[in-house]
């Protein structure tokens, strides 16, 4: 069992494009650390293709959608309770694990992406930051966990400026690694100035087959440090391309469920590295 | 509610974080004692403190109910051995009581005091609420010397390990030199009130003495809510950032030659992010 710490920490899960693994990883991070007795929770942010209610397979009846229109308003005071589901003790976890789900209804999406004008999106930022500072203040979250939108959008924007450490997913692949390197440019590199850190974390990597061979496992550090060079960030996780977890039906919090299997023990790991990060 | 709080409003009432004390909350009947402690007792355990709760009031199995209003599952937090209740109120109904730490005759104050320390043994940090001291004296008569040394003696022991504590009592069941007592033997002490004007009542706390803090001494309003209690502000200060009302006082940063009003210096820092991002569409 972890310690509490002292401060809370607003982590940002982020990429270029789609596809790298995101939701999986974030939730599966998630419960780790609520399964090591931490107070965590977890808002889908992906706000414009939302994933989170279909991997947890849940059908919430208020959505963060609602707190962002200030529908979870009391007396002039954002309350995000009626959001969150507490799923800690049907995974059996010895933590709080919150979620908080987005609406994948399509005028919901609408709402976000086109309805409405900078005046309700900045009132919708306030809202989430007041939310933010209650789940620290009442809920005593260890880790506030934004699964976000890819690329360059104003949800990910607003997600990755209210985080103290920003995670860059992607695969290796030219495609990833140039839109990574432009997103550093635009964006992660602004965020620095104020005290940001960003980190890379390579998912879906070739070679699962071979984890505890010595020769993969110096090509892999190899890969890496040339990665590393290449887009001026820090790795601190490299996950492998698991088929069975890639291609199945429903991959499930394969880290609460099934700790021996090689993708819990690399993401054991990498949740460890963010720890110790401080 | 706002766990940061070491008692409801806590944030609001003192300057910084209150020092460790054992607080004597006076109010009549009605007024919001118990949820108050409770909400107390709450915020500990967030932070995973030991919680005990001496109850002369309410059985063990409608604390429990009453706690779930707070999301936490005391049958759970007994389990982790957080939550201990002295239950000397179960004598009444002729039971043996299921607590462990069950007070057969709570009009012995050395069993009051036996139990309670059994509870309390090998524990740091706690968080211990007393409620009441009206209910305790209602048993059976004890002198001004017994409860006090009674008290001084618990008051000790909280300090002892390092925990904060709450007595309740209600000063409309005391005499005037029994509550003059009282205010002297603890740390500190709350008040609450409730007013009427016209069809409205108004619920009000303050803190009339609190050693080594700097505190507002004025009446707070407060409001009883489905959430616990919510202590109200007596300024109207919003954060540029998060929009919240400003609790003590303000975190304030000069951007662009213009000085802004902030919640925290973790929403100065967001906004000042947002800013360099958006220009000056972020206003």
């Amino acid at each position: 069992m972890w310690e509490k710490m002292a401060q809370g920490k607003t982590i940002a899960f982020h990429s270029y494009k789609g596809g790298t693994g995101k939701t999986t990883l974030i939730s599966n991070l998630a419960a780790y650390y609520a399964m090591r007795g931490m107070r965590v929770c977890l808002l889908d942010f992906d706000l414009y293709a939302p994933t989170l209610s279909m991997y947890f397979r849940k059908q919430p009846t208020v959505y963060l959608n609602d707190l962002l229109r200030g529908e979870t308003e009391t007396k002039g005071k954002i309350d995000i309770s009626e959001v969150l589901m507490d799923l800690s003790a049907e995974l059996g976890l010895s933590g709080k694990l919150y979620v908080g789900f987005s609406s994948s209804g399509k005028e919901d999406i609408n709402e976000i992406e086109i309805k409405h004008e900078q005046k309700w999106q900045l009132a919708a930022i306030r809202r989430f930051l007041s939310a933010k500072n209650q789940l620290f203040e009442e809920y005593g979250i260890d880790y506030l966990l934004l699964d976000t939108s890819p690329g360059i959008r104003y949800w990910s924007i607003n997600s990755l400026a209210s985080a103290d450490q920003l995670f860059l997913l992607m695969k290796n692949s030219d495609m990833d690694i140039e839109g990574t390197k432009k997103m550093v440019t635009d964006i992660y590199e602004s965020l620095t100035r104020f005290g940001s850190k960003y980190f890379i974390i390579l998912n879906k990597v070739s070679g699962a087959f071979n984890v505890n061979d010595p020769g993969t496992v110096k090509e892999e550090r190899a890969l890496e440090e040339e990665l590393e060079k290449n887009i001026g960030a820090k790795i601190v996780g490299s996950i492998p391309c698991f088929c069975d977890i890639q291609f199945s039906k429903h991959e499930f919090l394969f880290a609460v469920k099934q700790p021996e299997h090689p993708f819990s023990k690399k993401l054991v790991a990498l949740a460890e590295n963010i720890k110790n990060l401080g | 509610m706002n766990s940061k709080d070491v008692f409801p409003g806590s944030s609001r009432l003192v300057e910084g974080k209150p020092p460790c004390a054992s607080l004597l909350l006076i109010g009549q009947s009605g007024v919001g004692k118990t949820i108050f402690c409770k909400q107390f007792l709450r915020n500990g355990l967030v932070y995973g403190e030991p919680c005990i709760y001496v109850t002369t009031n309410e059985s063990p199995k409608e604390i429990g109910k009453s706690m779930k209003r707070f999301g936490f599952n005391v049958e759970l937090e007994k389990g982790a051995n957080t939550f201990r209740i002295v239950d000397c109120y179960s004598w009444k109904l002729g039971s043996q009581g299921e607590s462990e730490y069950f007070v057969s005759n709570p009009a012995d104050l050395s069993v009051v005091l036996g139990v309670t320390e059994k509870a309390m043994r090998g524990l740091k940090n706690i968080r211990l609420v007393f409620d009441s001291i009206t209910g305790l004296t209602s048993i059976s008569h004890h002198g001004i010397v017994d409860i006090s040394k009674f008290l001084q003696i618990l008051v000790a022991k909280v300090r002892l390990a390092e925990g904060n504590a709450l007595f309740t009592v209600d000063p409309e069941a005391h005499d005037q030199q029994f509550m003059s007592f009282l205010r002297q033997a603890f740390d500190g002490t709350l008040e609450m009130k409730k007013e009427e004007s016209g069809k409205e009542m108004k619920r009000l706390l303050r803190v009339f003495s609190l050693k080594e803090a700097k505190h507002k001494t004025s009446w707070i309003p407060f409001d009883i809510t489905d959430h616990g209690i919510n202590v109200k502000s007596d300024v109207e200060l919003r954060c540029m950032m998060c929009a919240r009302q400003i609790e003590w006082k303000p975190h304030v940063e000069v951007i662009g030659g213009k000085e802004y009003s902030f919640d925290s210096p973790e929403c100065a820092l967001t906004y000042r992010k947002l800013k360099s991002l958006y220009g000056e569409y972020f206003e």
